[in-house]
């Protein structure tokens, strides 16, 4: 069987599923349902992703070991005990890492073949100010 | 984080988030256990959003996406599933590991039961002597006197006895008619040289030996009476049946005409035993002993082998969840109790099942016994024990109604006991214990799962057949 990579360099880039959902967890753990929100409200609502695009790279992602179920829960209060928590490994945080650092290489390249505008901050900033 | 809970769903959310359910069941098991119930529970509340949002039309457009989704992602993940399947040298380590400990068990079990069981029934088909039969048959002729003095016809046309036929029968087994056939062929010198060292058997002996080889039976609707003798050589049954029905006209000559339609001769082939139908009774009876014994022992095993009950999860503060009701057939928490009657109960009743079929098989086939009342209830008895089987693997899978069948049926069966020893109500009428019985065996019948309601089916149209069969046959009405 194969084995799992521990390095991010040794992974493929991700597919945007992959990346959206780790970007989700990113900033702490979430469950399902919040992940899915996460994705759309981060995309303005392009991206919706269903059940089965969810949880099917929730699996590939807990196969992989970038990420893992966790037990516990913000606030029990209001939450229903049965949604399953998910967060990110080490794995994964160097992965999501690894691929933003892609992104943004990519995109300092687009931009300096003039594909795509200058960040907006930076042309507030000397543009308005 | 979570959406509040507002008010109820409405119809048709909770209509999408059932059918959602129904879909669900395109993806590989693995996965729906797995993520099933996440994945439902996230379109429900996908739903609701979408109610929120746009109410039908919402939901429409939810489908939408939802739809295409789960098309593609079903086929992805059944393609994943075949890529993660195990190969045979996997499986066969599998099959070793530690944890199927009780597959090993029951397979093992399952294989030796099995192959010992039709080793042994083809060995003694094999062993056992072969038996050659021949037939004379012989018309019988009432005279005018021989009928009973109360007895008329149903049409009243003259006297009638409608006992005459099964009279003569007992009339051709009786050391009247035998005796002679003993000293015509000199039976006592020819069989003491076969069994008693050369010397010459007790008449009283040999006229046991002869009945036990002997069948007699009418010919349906006929005046026809069948002597078939049977001996382990063929011209040996040919005449004593001929020697038989020789006798017998021999008695009757001055009482009214019998005569012999059919003279015996030698068969040609054995008729006992049945080879092929000896070895598929084995291979039959084998499969279900196996099948009991491999489920009794492995589920030993397995409760031997279980694993100590996870802790709890810690109570959580604030509201508790609601209660859900417990469907009939919703699994319990099994008890020690539970896993030991379960066992109990599906052993017995397996092996009580093919046993009791076996012995009718037996007696119908091989002994060709004739079919009375309490042969009748053999099936009956045999499919009960049948339902008992399923009883206990219900108890063993944690179903609710198991443990109510199982005291009710304990009850009755106590009551029965208590009615049929003078414990209670000593004098109390026999059909009393008999019909609490038949109660019970009912009221298991009735109790749910498909499979018992086959079981009783079975039965009562077992015990239908037979009793057409009986009809049918005059002569076995005994």
């Amino acid at each position: 069987m194969a084995t799992t990579p521990t390095d991010p360099a040794d992974l493929p880039p991700l597919t945007p599923a992959v990346f959206h959902v780790l970007l989700a967890l990113a900033d702490g753990e979430r469950h399902g349902y919040a992940i899915m929100q996460e994705v759309a409200a981060s995309t303005g609502g392009r991206i919706r992703m269903g059940p089965g695009t969810l949880y099917g790279t929730i699996k590939r992602l807990l196969e992989a070991r970038m990420i893992e179920e966790s037990d516990e829960r913000p606030d029990p209060d209001l939450d229903d005990e049965r949604r399953r928590y998910y967060r990110l490994t080490a794995l994964g945080q160097r992965a999501v890492r690894a691929e933003a650092q892609r992104y943004a290489e990519m995109a300092q390249v687009a931009r300096r073949k003039r594909l795509i505008a200058k960040p907006i901050r930076a042309a507030n900033a000397g543009g308005l100010s | 984080m979570t959406p509040e809970p507002t008010m109820p769903d409405s119809k048709a959310v909770a209509l999408s988030g059932t059918l959602y359910q129904r879909l669900v069941a395109a993806y590989p098991k693995a996965h729906r256990r797995e993520y099933g119930q996440p994945m439902v529970q996230l379109f429900r509340d996908q739903c609701r959003d979408a109610w929120r949002g746009g109410r039908t039309w919402g939901l429409i457009w939810l489908w939408l996406r939802v739809l295409p989704d789960l098309v593609n992602t079903s086929v992805l993940e059944h393609l994943s599933a075949l890529k993660e399947r195990k190969t045979m040298l996997e499986r066969i380590n599998s099959l070793f590991a530690p944890r199927s400990a009780p597959r090993l068990v029951f397979i093992s079990v399952f294989a030796g039961v099995f192959l010992l069981v039709v080793t042994a029934s083809t060995l003694i088909t094999f062993i056992l002597p072969e038996s050659y039969a021949s037939t004379a048959r012989v018309l019988v002729r009432q005279a005018a006197g021989e009928a009973s003095q109360k007895a008329t016809s149903p049409d009243s046309l003259g006297p009638y006895d409608p006992y005459f036929l099964q009279t003569q029968m007992e009339l051709i087994q009786s050391q009247l008619v035998l005796g002679r056939v003993i000293n015509d062929l000199d039976l006592n010198e020819a069989w003491g040289k076969k069994t008693a060292n050369g010397a010459p058997l007790e008449p009283s002996l040999t006229l046991t030996l002869l009945r036990s080889r002997l069948e007699i039976r009418t010919v349906r609707n006929t005046s026809l009476i069948e002597i078939r003798a049977f001996s382990d050589q063929p011209a040996e049954a040919a005449r004593l049946a001929n020697a038989i029905a020789q006798s017998y006209q021999a008695y009757r000559s001055h009482i009214a005409s019998t005569e012999t339609v059919d003279y015996a001769v030698p068969g040609l082939r054995p008729v006992r035993p049945n080879k092929p139908a000896n070895i598929a009774v084995g291979v039959m009876g084998g499969f279900l002993l196996a099948l009991a014994a491999g489920a009794a022992v492995a589920g030993i095993v397995a409760w031997l082998r279980r694993k100590p009950p996870q802790s709890a999860p810690p109570p959580t503060t604030g509201a508790p969840p609601p209660p859900s009701l417990p469907r009939a057939g919703s699994p319990l928490p099994k008890t020690a109790l539970d896993k030991v009657a379960g066992i109990l109960w599906m052993s017995i009743g397996a092996a009580l099942f093919a046993v009791t079929l076996l012995t009718l098989v037996w007696f119908l086939f091989f002994q060709q016994a004739s079919v009375t009342p309490e042969l009748l209830l053999l099936p009956l008895f045999g499919l009960v024990w049948g339902c008992n089987a399923v009883l206990g693997f219900s108890l063993l899978r944690g179903k609710r109604w198991a443990r109510i069948c199982l005291g009710v049926e304990g009850v009755l069966l106590l009551m029965y006991y208590c009615f049929r020893y003078g414990l209670l109500f000593p004098h109390s009428p026999a059909w009393v214990s008999k019909v609490i019985i038949y109660l019970g065996w009912l009221m298991v019948g009735l109790l749910p799962w498909i499979l018992r309601w086959v079981f009783m089916a079975l039965a009562l149209a077992s015990v239908c057949a037979l009793l057409w069969h009986r009809k049918e046959t005059p002569a076995n009405q005994c």
